[in-house]
């Protein structure tokens, strides 16, 4: 995929075959498979999803109660609600560095000679903007992945005799 | 996709006759954590490995149980339990990571586990590391432990600045607690900063190193690493390796041994990063021959008779195969069998050994 910023030594002559190339390119693209591979994607993720939490959920229920007989578990388990406190406020931070260098980048004065790059630079902030949102979107599900693993497995690691 | 298939061959790998008893390997990252299972499956022909920023033997499979599907429960293990735990009691378990290294011995899948006893071992980890979390490798210090490296033997360095990278003395290397591509961070300058490749291979090799060469006398030779796939495509190895070869050992002046480099994660050659999902071939080739040739490991080499190979490997997201980084495989992404000396990468680079030792 082309990236929409541009540059001067991006490709600008034009040659007669550029459109039929395209054109081909897109008739070979899965264009009507689009909808279904979508839909598997999801169903595929959806259903390990299921599986896989429902699968930690036992083993985490089960230990459960061997936690009481565990001195160490209290002191791991506050330990584990700082790490989950700290990796939450490193991601507001990192939420609020970019804003603030959205902003800063925002609220220059800026010139510009041509017109196409007045457009690159206002659909850049753009793009900045979304990719903010998407990276802590996708940080964000990662940080609850990661709990939800070390959970399991630490607690998994309380009842030996369901330890792979 | 690959681009294994699509480029033209380079030369194939020479022969030097190589003593293949005293091959040594190192590697940064997931190169750590490859470096670990190949010193492991054929530990019969290492003197020792290097560790930078890596985990214990098997570690991806430490929670099997987190899922039904192994693929699933690997690449959990691998970010949430061998990367990131939020505390050392919810990282690797070394203990039973041992089990099962003695198991897969018994099984015959691996070199027996008494040749490591020997072995020299260099273990670092920065204490600004973001990217795999000390007590991780402190796990695989008491794993190499337990399997009998000796205190002398075993060097474990855990308390410097450092972020997640090999560390060099090159001024256009990122700043030393930096956690950011090209993964390679500079030490400040000193009368004592030195290439940690360098304090690597000192170590492994304790019989006492010649200084590093000022300026190289051998030859960095590209060669086809698809000959080696004896009809398979093991996943992903890129269409070209590296072997860095002195000019002694070229001239069959020296029996040399081998040194195995294996880089990180977005370092192999090839290497494009990716935007919005995407290779983005507009800025190919971000990393470039960096780890080979300024990492400071051909100087060492150069004057103590050592080649050092340099494989490759090469990002690949294609629905299947979820390696975008071009990481070596030390979670099971190129197949279960990841660890073993019948593992595809494993493989692979066994027999790249066993041609310098033709």
């Amino acid at each position: 995929m082309r990236r929409v910023n541009a540059s001067m030594t991006d490709a600008a002559v034009a040659r007669p075959e550029d459109l039929p190339v395209a054109q081909l390119e897109l008739a070979r693209s899965p264009l009507p498979l689009v909808p279904a591979a979508r839909a598997y994607s999801l169903q595929s993720l959806v259903g390990h999803l299921l599986v896989n939490q429902s699968t930690q959920a036992v083993q985490a229920t089960a230990a459960l109660p061997s936690l009481a007989l565990d001195g160490n578990a209290a002191g791991e388990s506050m330990a584990m609600a700082e790490a989950v406190t700290r990796q939450w406020m490193s991601l507001h931070a990192q939420w609020l560095e970019g804003l603030a260098e959205l902003g800063q980048e925002m609220g220059e004065f800026r010139h510009t000679n041509t017109l196409s790059k007045y457009v690159d630079q206002e659909v850049n902030l753009v793009q900045q903007a979304l990719a903010l949102v998407s990276t802590q979107a996708t940080a964000t599900v990662r940080l609850l992945e990661n709990i939800q693993v070390n959970l399991a497995w630490w607690l998994s690691q309380r009842q030996p005799a369901l330890r792979p | 996709m690959s681009t294994t298939s699509l480029l033209p061959r380079a030369a194939p790998l020479p022969g030097f006759r190589a003593d293949l008893s005293q091959c040594s390997v190192s590697g940064l990252s997931s190169g750590a954590f490859m470096a670990v299972q190949l010193h492991l499956a054929h530990s019969s022909m290492f003197v020792g490995a290097g560790v930078v920023a890596g985990g214990p033997y098997r570690c991806a499979e430490s929670f099997r149980a987190g899922a039904v599907l192994a693929g699933d429960a690997y690449v959990q293990g691998a970010m949430f339990i061998c990367m990131n735990p939020l505390i050392p009691q919810a990282g690797p378990d070394p203990d039973r990571l041992l089990i099962v290294a003695h198991e897969t011995a018994e099984r015959g899948d691996i070199d027996p586990l008494l040749h490591l006893r020997d072995h020299r071992l260099y273990i670092f980890t920065g204490t600004e590391d973001t990217v795999v979390r000390s007590s991780v490798v402190f796990t695989t210090e008491r794993f190499y432990r337990m399997l009998g490296v000796s205190e002398a033997n075993l060097r474990f360095v855990f308390d410097q600045p450092a972020g997640h990278a090999l560390i060099t003395t090159n001024l256009e290397d990122n700043a030393l607690a930096a956690n950011r591509p090209p993964y390679l961070n500079q030490w400040p300058p000193g009368d004592s900063a030195e290439m940690q490749s360098w304090t690597i291979l000192k170590h492994l090799y304790h019989d006492g190193l010649q200084p590093p060469a000022e300026r190289l006398s051998g030859r960095l030779l590209r060669f086809d690493q698809s000959e080696f796939f004896a009809g398979e495509v093991p996943c992903c190895f890129s269409p070209y390796g590296y072997v860095y070869v002195p000019k002694a050992v070229e001239e069959g002046r020296v029996e040399p041994r081998i040194h195995v480099a294996l880089h990180g994660c977005k370092q192999g050659y090839n290497y494009v990063d990716l935007t919005y999902g995407r290779p983005d071939r507009a800025n190919d080739a971000p990393y470039g021959n960096r780890y080979m040739t300024t990492t400071g490991y051909n100087e060492m080499a150069d004057t103590n008779g050592i080649v050092v190979l340099y494989p490759q490997v090469e990002g690949i997201d294609d629905g299947i195969v979820q390696n975008p980084e071009g990481c070596w495989d030390w979670w099971g992404y190129s197949s279960t069998d990841y660890y073993s000396k019948n593992a595809p990468q494993i493989r692979t680079i066994h027999r790249m050994l066993q041609r310098l030792g033709e």
